[in-house]
């Protein structure tokens, strides 16, 4: 190698110095791979004056939100007409009704991710495309594709991020119930829900975080949530709990709720409309020992699965407050891969890693029990935990599970697991 | 099933593959900008493997990818937080603005192939042109670095 050589390259070596390739394979693999599409030029324009606007203002509020007074009116992000398939018949649930598991095979080939609809399950592959099922058994395509790798939805509308937890700016995408998708980058997204009242977005960046990254600047905001109705104005959300870092959030007929994941009891956030927010009123009997909660849409309003020292309790969140509906008194296995989903057929954790299954048809009664026999996997070595996903419609409910065949490899595998339970009635049990 | 690297052999393939194509988009694109798109090459690689099963000329593709993350509009690129470093190595003073009079086709060949010994094909291969090409651009920056850093030989 020549002088000039040498010099060139110790120029570039200094002044760009090699990566830290650590850091690219810390990246999750869970993230779905994009699709290059062309950005439309119209969507682009108003996109893009959008994002100057959250750029500029980004998570300063420098002007106070316009209160809400009067009523909000109808989301246009109006729900589809459910797809046009023949559906299994809805069961009928009882106090004490018990879960009955069955392996399915729903077609769907390669790791789809499931979503939560509300009344419909909605599916959206690696590539972004999507389907549709009230049962789990037939799916119906659906038009549009999103990226993103988490997922929300409400009806037809689904809602997918990207957070920026690389330091970048994160991607939001709004799959409408005509097909058409919107697309935003939102600085330091940490989560976001979808309900009938619109989308909230939270927006977050620790310095954790931002020292994983590759720019290594340390930043440290404080969250706070940004509100659309329909994809394209978008408002800061007044009075949303700027200490919540680790934080779950749902959308639900009455609003939306957001409760601290993790650590020491905090209030529950409540909001109507997903711009003004209040703290909930406590409960007296609500003991706060509580470690690791969920938050899941149920019926008009939540249920929150708490996590105590002794147990589980779900309680029943309202704008009036939470209530304690039934305490499971049973040590559960690792908190954070534990899965709720609630609906008309009742209120259901899975414990993947452990292969347990808590259920209560009304919120009162409770059952719990192995999933193994019904699953036919092997828990100890076969599941992943980390990609558990469930979702609950009024005809059944769907558990996606990662079946790990190769135990080389340490990422999503293409082979997943589905089963549908159905409630039975209580006079069935064996 | 698709079948993905363990770590181990994708840092392996990452580490062969890193000082080139951070070398190919900083003389393309700058110190700051040339190096993180080399960072979001390698991570897309990391997480999106199996549209790399197929490709024969994997260093290649992760450039245009590279490229492509380099060139979107800056709000897509997401937030830059990592200023360029202020330090600068003992070389010969009028070497940065000399290179940087260089086209960004000359630059890229004269750094891959004088800064970082890639054989003219290897990098024929990484930026997508022809053999003859690079060394068409070797030769002419090689000439002009000569002349305006006053050298005759850098042997």
């Amino acid at each position: 190698m020549s002088e000039l050589g040498t010099q060139v390259r110790e120029l570039i070596e200094t002044k760009a110095p090699p990566l830290d390739l650590a850091q690219v394979v810390d990246t999750p693999i869970r993230t779905r791979p994009s699709r290059r599409r062309p950005l439309l030029a119209a969507v682009g324009v108003t996109v893009l004056v959008v994002l100057v606007g959250l750029a500029s203002r980004e998570l300063v509020r420098d002007e106070p939100p316009v209160p809400i007074i009067a009523p909000l009116p109808p989301s246009p992000v109006e729900p589809a007409p459910p797809p046009a398939i023949e559906a299994a018949p809805a069961p009928t649930v009882e106090p004490g009704s018990r879960l009955e598991w069955e392996l399915v095979d729903p077609g769907l080939d390669g790791p789809w991710s499931l979503v939560d609809g509300g009344d419909r399950f909605v599916v959206v592959s690696r590539r972004g495309e999507l389907r549709t099922s009230v049962d789990g058994i037939g799916w119906t395509q659906l038009t549009g594709s999103l990226e993103g790798g988490h997922y929300a939805a409400w009806q037809g509308t689904v809602l997918s991020w990207a957070p920026s937890w690389r330091g970048w700016t994160g991607k939001v995408d709004l799959r409408l119930t005509d097909g058409t998708v919107d697309r935003w980058s939102v600085p330091g997204i940490r989560d976001a829900a979808i309900g009938p009242h619109g989308v909230v977005v939270v927006a977050s960046l620790s310095v954790e975080q931002a020292t994983r990254a590759f720019r290594t600047e340390e930043i440290e905001r404080a969250s706070a949530a940004w509100h659309t109705l329909d994809g394209q104005n978008w408002q800061p959300a007044d009075g949303f709990p700027s200490d919540l870092q680790e934080l779950t959030i749902v959308g639900t007929p009455n609003g939306f709720y957001v409760a601290p994941r993790i650590g020491p009891p905090g209030e529950i956030w409540h909001s109507v409309d997903g711009r003004s927010w209040a703290p909930l009123p406590r409960a007296d009997d609500v003991p706060e020992t509580r470690q690791w909660r969920q938050l899941a849409r149920w019926g008009d309003d939540a249920v929150l699965l708490s996590l105590t020292d002794e147990g589980l309790e779900y309680l029943h969140i309202t704008p009036s407050g939470p209530e304690l509906l039934v305490r499971v008194d049973q040590a559960v296995a690792t908190a954070p891969w534990l899965r709720t989903v609630a609906g008309p057929l009742g209120i259901v954790t899975v414990d993947p890693e452990a292969g347990h299954v808590v259920y209560s048809a009304t919120g009162r009664d409770v059952r719990s029990g192995p999933l193994s026999d019904a699953l036919q996997l092997d828990w100890t070595s076969q599941v992943d935990p980390m990609s558990t996903e469930m979702a609950m419609t009024d005809r059944a409910i769907l558990l996606a599970i990662d079946d790990l065949t190769d135990p080389r490899y340490d990422y999503r595998t293409a082979d997943r697991v589905w089963a549908v339970a159905r409630p039975a009635p209580p006079d069935h049990l064996p | 099933m698709a079948s993905r690297p363990t770590e181990r052999e994708f840092l392996e393939f990452a580490r062969a593959l890193e000082p080139r194509l951070r070398a190919a988009l900083v003389a393309r694109f700058g110190p700051h900008r040339g190096r993180e798109a080399a960072a979001e090459a390698l991570t897309w690689a990391w997480e999106h493997w199996d549209r790399l099963e197929g490709v024969e000329n994997r260093p290649g593709y992760l450039y245009r990818v590279g490229t492509r993350r380099a060139t979107r509009p800056r709000w897509f690129r997401g937030v830059p937080t990592e200023a360029p470093r202020d330090e600068w190595p003992w070389v010969e003073p009028g070497l940065p603005s000399a290179l940087a009079a260089l086209t960004v086709a000359q630059r890229q060949a004269v750094v891959l192939v004088e800064g970082y010994g890639l054989s003219y094909t290897e990098t024929a291969d990484l930026l997508g042109v022809s053999r003859g090409t690079v060394q068409t651009h070797v030769q002419r920056a090689l000439a002009r670095l000569r002349s305006d850093l006053g050298v005759r030989s850098d042997v």
